[in-house]
Parts: structure tokens; C-alpha cells; sequence
């Protein structure tokens, strides 16, 4: 007994002043960030990286080309580490932020927005590292997914209010149809074929996972589940991955669109499959603990792997390099081996954020002061190559 | 968040409103600074409020959300300035002495953020040594550490206090 004791009593003692929080400023700014909720995850202080970097070991092991999962990891030979060179992207023309999160898996596109305020979002495309405005009409919209022809996906809103799905192909956008009775939409990917995924709400806020075949955008196909589902990304041999219910756990459809858990390692629980690229999928699931941890299923070997570090399993390439975004807002970039990368940063920019990656190994990433946190940070787009 | 998900996360919320941000005074020193983060860490906790859910130790989850949320504002210039409240002197719980909170805010202020940190945490929140460890994104063993020496020091501090408010059953345990 050290005084333990003593100090629970001062503590429970100790009366704060009034407390001027405001939980429905709290609702307000939330809902800004959750609008454009992609962007939500930039907002952290870059000294927060260093939290989650510290969970994982340090030395570098990704070997372009190979896919060295549980099942044929890579045994004697002392690994190559992975190296890393960043470039700072010109941002969009207009003026405001720049915010980007999206690439395509050749690494060519990436997609991301002119930021002004904290609510209004331009969508932009940087085509081999060009920027461009994408002209959508609308108050505001934001970029879901980008495929390997530069299509692009997403949705507008204006004050915060549901307006339209989109696709956007050579300079046309083409509406996505709501399924009956779901006219709220979320469109989160798009594959090489054009074949877009979302998701799509009811007016009292109940969720299915919506596929639309590229071509049929007034199409909608609900994807079947036994419950509530969201779909939240598909490769290009056109299987879905997703979330059943609200923590259910990790879904997967596939490509004649039949659903089945995924599984995840014993004392797992809830969570998503949140991308897939080839082999590869990541996903997140609560720990025995209860803290979301980021997941790796192997498709070919059906091994699922938990990888270091406490947060979401957000991006996958097809060497299985993953980046994560930590629980509040920090991320990490991993490699094949699920072993943290060192990213360079470019002089005289706060920390940008590693937020998606391809299969050539091009990393997309922004600095951003989080809508509603206060934070007038950043607004720099960054693109990392390693291999 | 659709409607359902935010009536979750009010109430949840509301209920725990009060303590939170206790929680943050304690650890800031500064009525004004616990409001900007708690208030930071709410909407924080709103936009994750489904991964939060499925974490199932929510209140964990959220005490690492406000620990990180202090600890970024340590990291930021502006913690410069010592802000004590300037505005008419709060009223006093009976019995309770004013003087008294104020020597242990200013004790806690003086211990190094570390150990602040975790006796906020292990003994006003009423986290394990192990939760405390995963809130601060240290080891068990730290935690253990950090607590036996700032409640060392807040004994040597306070010591007077703390013999007063625990009474002496404490004393002998």
C-alpha cells in the first residue's frame, strides 16, 4: 500500500469548473468529418505516427515480387529493406487544401480533392503525378475509388445532405441507381472492369451492399446477406468484401455475389474486411482485449494473420504491403512482411500521412488538419515509391 | 453516422460526460484546456464510433482516445502560458476545500507527464495496470513503475493532505 488509497480520494475530491464541451458541437463536427469520413483519417498530429511505428518492429524486409504471407514468409536470408523516396505532388489549380487517399493499383492515379473550409471537397485526379480538377456538379463531393483507367467513383453532397452517386469516365459522370427503398448511397470501389460496389441506406438508416456491373449503372444489384451489410471494396475478379451487420464481423461475397464470413483468428471478434487486391485482403477485428487490430487474409493459402500495431487494416497492394491507420487518425505503411516501412518526408512539410498503396509500390499521402479538430495543419499531397 | 449509431453514441456519451471530463482536469491542470480536449476527443470518438462499438471495451477505447488527445496538446507550443482560472471562485462542495484541490492540481502539475498520466488513469479513471499500459501505448511494467513514483511524490507532497482526506484507517494499511 503506497498511498493508492489516499489518491483515489483526493481525486474523487477534485471538482472541475463547468465544463463548456459541447456534445452537439461534437455531433456537428463529427458529422463534417464523417461526410468526407476518408479524410477524417489524416487528421492526426504526426507525432501520433511515432505511437503506433513503436508497436512493430523497425527493420525493413519487403521483397518486391513475392508474396511472403504466413505460409512462405522468407526464412534465413537477411531481406532487403524497403527503401522509400517521396515527391511532393502539385496540388490541384484553385487554391484551398489538397487532400488525396486514393490511388489506383498501377500506381498512375490518384485521387483526392481540393479541400476549401472544412466542408467543401473538389474532386481531383493526379494523372502520373499531374493534378487536375474533375468537374462534378454539386456544393461538394468526394472520391471513393479510382481504378487502373482513371474511372473514378463518388458521391456529392450539399450541406451535408445526400444528393447523387456518381461514376466519372473520360469526362462524363453517370448517376448511380438507388435500390428500391436504399436512396442514400455510398459508392467505396470501383475495379478494372468498371463494376462499382457501396453501399446503399434506407431512410431509417438500414444498410445493404449494392453492386452495380459496369455498364448497368441504373442497375443496382443488392447483394444477399442475412442481415444489414456494407460493402467497402472489390478486386478486379470481382469479388466483394464487406462488413455484416454493424460488428458482426469480416464479409465476403463473390464474384456470382454469395456471401460468407471471414474467418478470423480465435478470440477475434466483430470487425471488417475493409480492401482486397489479388491474394490479399485486410481488415480489421477487435483483439482479445477489445482494441481493433488490423487483420491479413491470404486468399490462396486461406491463412488470416494479424499484423503488429493497434488500428484499422485500410489499403492492400498485391504483395500484400498494407497501410494502417492507427486508432486516432495516425498510420503506418507495412510491408509484405507486415513490418513497419520508414517514410521520408519532404523538407519543411508537417508528417503527411501514408492513406493507400499500389501494387508498384507508389504510396499516396496527405498532411490535413482534421475537419472540426482545429488544426490548420497541412493540405500537402505526397506520393512515397519503395520498393 | 446514421441516426441509429448517433443516438448510441449520445447517450453513451452523455453518461460519461462528467467523468471524462473530470478526467482531463486532472490531467491538464486548466478548466479551459480539458474542455478543448475532451471536446477534441469527442468528435474524434463520433467519427470512429462504430469501430469503437465493436471494440467492445469501449471505455478503454475512449480513455486512449482522451490520453492521446492530451498528449498531443502537451506536444503543441501552446501549452505555454499557465491559465489558471480567472473567473469567481466556484462553489465548493461542503466539506470540501478549495485549497485542498488546488495543492493537488498543483502537485499533479509538477509530476512529469508520464506519471500524471497514468495515476489520473489507474486511480480517478479506475483502469487496470493493463489497460492503463494499452490507453498510453507503454508496457505494463512502465505503468507499474511510473505509479509507484509519482504517487511517491505526491506523498511527499501532499503529504499532510493526503492523511487528512484518507483518514487514518488509510494510514495504517
Amino acid at each position: 500500500m503506497n498511498g493508492e488509497n489516499e489518491v483515489r480520494v483526493l481525486f474523487a475530491a477534485v471538482e472541475a469548473p463547468p465544463s463548456r464541451v459541447d456534445l452537439d458541437r461534437a455531433v456537428v463536427d463529427g458529422r463534417r468529418v464523417v461526410r468526407h469520413r476518408r479524410y477524417a483519417w489524416t487528421g492526426a498530429a504526426a507525432a501520433v505516427v511515432a505511437a503506433l511505428a513503436v508497436a512493430v518492429p523497425a527493420t525493413l524486409v519487403h521483397r518486391p515480387g513475392t508474396s511472403p504471407g504466413p505460409g512462405n514468409a522468407p526464412s534465413s536470408a537477411p531481406p532487403r529493406p524497403t527503401v522509400c523516396t517521396v515527391t511532393r505532388l502539385a496540388p490541384p489549380p484553385g487554391g484551398g487544401r489538397a487532400v488525396a487517399d486514393r490511388i489506383d493499383p498501377t500506381g498512375r492515379y490518384i485521387a483526392g480533392a481540393r479541400v476549401l473550409g472544412d466542408r467543401d471537397y473538389f474532386p481531383a485526379l493526379w494523372t502520373d503525378g499531374v493534378p487536375a480538377l474533375v468537374p462534378v456538379p454539386g456544393q461538394s463531393s468526394v472520391v471513393f475509388g479510382v481504378n487502373a483507367h482513371g474511372v473514378l467513383v463518388g458521391e456529392t453532397q450539399n450541406n451535408g445532405t445526400f444528393v447523387s452517386a456518381w461514376v466519372y469516365r473520360d469526362g462524363v459522370p453517370t448517376h448511380l441507381t438507388a435500390p428500391a427503398g436504399h436512396p442514400i448511397l455510398e459508392p467505396t470501389g470501383v475495379n478494372a472492369a468498371g463494376t462499382v460496389v457501396g453501399i446503399a441506406y434506407t431512410a431509417d438508416d438500414r444498410a445493404v451492399a449494392v453492386r452495380w456491373v459496369a455498364g448497368r449503372y441504373d442497375r443496382p444489384e443488392v447483394l444477399a446477406a442475412p442481415k444489414d451489410a456494407q460493402a467497402w471494396g472489390i478486386d478486379d475478379d470481382g469479388t466483394v468484401v464487406g462488413q455484416l451487420g454493424m460488428s458482426d464481423g469480416p464479409y465476403v461475397w463473390d464474384p456470382s455475389g454469395h456471401g460468407t464470413p471471414l474467418a478470423r483468428p480465435a478470440g477475434y471478434a466483430g470487425g471488417s474486411a475493409d480492401a482486397i487486391r489479388g491474394d490479399w485482403i485486410v481488415g480489421t477485428a477487435s483483439d482479445p482485449a477489445g482494441d481493433p487490430v488490423p487483420l491479413r487474409w491470404n486468399r490462396r493459402t486461406g491463412v488470416v494473420e494479424r499484423l503488429p500495431g493497434k488500428g484499422i487494416g485500410q489499403s492492400v497492394n498485391a504483395s500484400g504491403m498494407v497501410v494502417v491507420h492507427g486508432l486516432e487518425g495516425a498510420a503506418a505503411l507495412l510491408d509484405a512482411r507486415g513490418r513497419a516501412v520508414t517514410l521520408p518526408y519532404p523538407a519543411g512539410v508537417a508528417h503527411p500521412l501514408p492513406l493507400a498503396v499500389a501494387d508498384d509500390g507508389n504510396v499516396v499521402g496527405s498532411t490535413m488538419g482534421g475537419a472540426g479538430t482545429g488544426s490548420t495543419d497541412g493540405g500537402v499531397v505526397v506520393r512515397w515509391s519503395c520498393g | 453516422m446514421r441516426t441509429e449509431d448517433e443516438r448510441e453514441f449520445t447517450e453513451y456519451v452523455g453518461a460519461r460526460l462528467g467523468r471524462l471530463h473530470r478526467a482531463a482536469y486532472l490531467l491538464c491542470g486548466d478548466a479551459h484546456r480539458a474542455d478543448d480536449v475532451v471536446q477534441s476527443a469527442l468528435t474524434t470518438l463520433y467519427v470512429q464510433w462504430r469501430k469503437a462499438r465493436a471494440a467492445e471495451h469501449i471505455d478503454a477505447y475512449v480513455h486512449r482516445i482522451l490520453v492521446r488527445r492530451y498528449l498531443d496538446e502537451k506536444r503543441r507550443a501552446w501549452s505555454r502560458v499557465e491559465l489558471r482560472a480567472t473567473g469567481p471562485e466556484r462553489t465548493a462542495p461542503d466539506g470540501y476545500d478549495v485549497a485542498e484541490r488546488d495543492a493537488v492540481l498543483q502537485a499533479l502539475r509538477e509530476l512529469p507527464v508520464g506519471q500524471r498520466t497514468v495515476l489520473v488513469l489507474r486511480y480517478f479513471c479506475d483502469l487496470s495496470v493493463d489497460e492503463a499500459a494499452r490507453a498510453m501505448g507503454c508496457s505494463p511494467g512502465n505503468v507499474k513503475s511510473q505509479s509507484s513514483r509519482g504517487l511517491a511524490t505526491l506523498r511527499e507532497r501532499l503529504g499532510a493532505t493526503v492523511v487528512a482526506a484518507a483518514g487514518p484507517e488509510e494510514e495504517r494499511a
